[in-house]
């Protein structure tokens, strides 16, 4: 280790001239498990790998059933995710994609690959921690995996956190960049993690957000995902009846979003309604007329009619919790 | 799985509707960068290759 590279680490452990929490150091997104629009307890699909839990935050599992929940952190890191796994379990992944044009920076450098990790069974259980990269420029749909190292059982502590890491040079391309942990041996156990950080350098230092703030790193996940609501009795946007059993409004997204999003949208008779005088005719989802990635143009078809041009607020009945409106431009 | 379909916006756009099993909707934007049209597109070339 150089001079200046030990000043460093001393210098943000003690949190002398290098301050302890730097935005934007660490590359990984809600790496301190801060954000879970999408959904804070959910089980997940054997060998379909998705986005489910915390943002940004990409799993995949096979064998058993497996449990994804948000827990209490450590080290001054509020949230972690536990992933709960039943006998059966042969494998799981927890991924972070980066975009090409932010994993540039990374690429060809030593960066070094930190994490805490709590298992409450440790024996036969093995983490394989590495870089990947898509086929095609931001297209995820086809990747290569590249493993720069392993975490033993021997390196756990069940039942309590443990901080690993490990440095290697990331690889280069052109498509993009992101970084996993392949979690082998769980069988029927539980294991929690947070505090993902991967920063330019061969020291892991003390965590910070890549937004810096619970709001910068809130911006930085609606970039990807908006849920925009979820569940009974939420509102969504103004509307005005175009014709008397059609509505359109214009929503604005919180922040410029990657790429123009898809909209996710649940589609159940009388889950949705339009509050407008004299009445609120309901309608079961929503279309999609004009959009980018700042706003879109939504439309309802209405279940009753009512006056052409009147104007009123659409939002989630009390009918079902299942009641989900999201956009997404995921990786 | 994901059964597709098309329809055109006001603007004379392509929109692609999704539905799901669950029975929700996903609407993809005609949008090279968006991954939910690269899968869509993806799914197009498999189910129009050659069977073996």
């Amino acid at each position: 280790m150089s001079r200046a590279q030990l000043t460093s680490t001393v210098e943000q452990s003690n949190g002398g001239a290098v301050p302890p929490v730097v935005g934007g150091k660490n590359f990984i997104a809600n790496g301190g498990m801060d954000i879970f629009q999408r959904s804070t307890s959910v089980t997940i699909p054997n060998t379909t790998a998705g986005y489910y839990a915390p943002d940004r935050f990409f799993f995949y599992s096979n064998g058993g059933s497996t449990t994804l929940s948000r827990v209490t952190g450590t080290a001054g890191i509020t949230y972690a995710t536990q992933v709960a796994t039943t006998t059966g379990n042969t494998q799981i992944n927890i991924e972070n994609r980066l975009e090409y044009q932010q994993a540039q920076l990374l690429m060809g450098k030593t960066v070094t690959f930190s994490f805490y990790v709590n298992a409450a069974t440790t024996s036969g259980v093995s983490i394989a921690v590495g870089d990947y990269y898509p086929s095609a420029l931001d297209n995820w749909g086809s990747v290569t995996f590249a493993q720069k190292g392993t975490i033993s059982a021997a390196q756990l502590s069940a039942g309590n956190w443990v901080r690993q890491s490990v440095t290697f040079t990331a690889d280069t391309n052109t498509t993009g960049l992101g970084f996993y942990l392949t979690i082998t041996g769980l069988g029927a156990n539980t294991l929690q993690i947070t505090g993902w950080q991967v920063e330019i350098g061969n020291v892991a230092t003390p965590f910070s957000r890549a937004g810096a703030t619970l709001q910068g790193e809130l911006a930085l996940c609606q970039r990807y995902y908006w849920a925009v609501a979820t569940g009974t009795v939420q509102p969504i946007l103004n509307m005005a009846a175009q014709t008397t059993t059609s509505a359109e409004g214009i929503i604005q997204y919180p922040v410029t979003m990657r790429t123009t999003p898809s909209l996710a949208v649940s589609n159940t008779a009388g889950s949705f309604a339009l509050k407008v005088a004299g009445g609120a005719p309901q309608f079961p989802t929503f279309t999609i007329d004009i959009w980018n990635n700042n706003c879109a143009s939504m439309v309802a078809t209405l279940a009753t009619s009512t006056t052409v041009g009147a104007g009123g607020i659409a939002y989630t009945t009390s009918l079902s919790a299942s009641t989900f409106v999201a956009f997404s431009s995921e990786l | 799985m994901i059964t597709y379909s098309t329809y055109t916006n006001s603007n004379g756009d392509t929109v692609i509707q999704g539905v799901r099993e669950d029975g929700s909707n996903i609407f993809i934007p005609t949008d090279p960068a968006n991954s939910d049209y690269q899968a869509y597109l993806a799914t197009l070339a498999a189910n129009s290759a050659p069977q073996g």
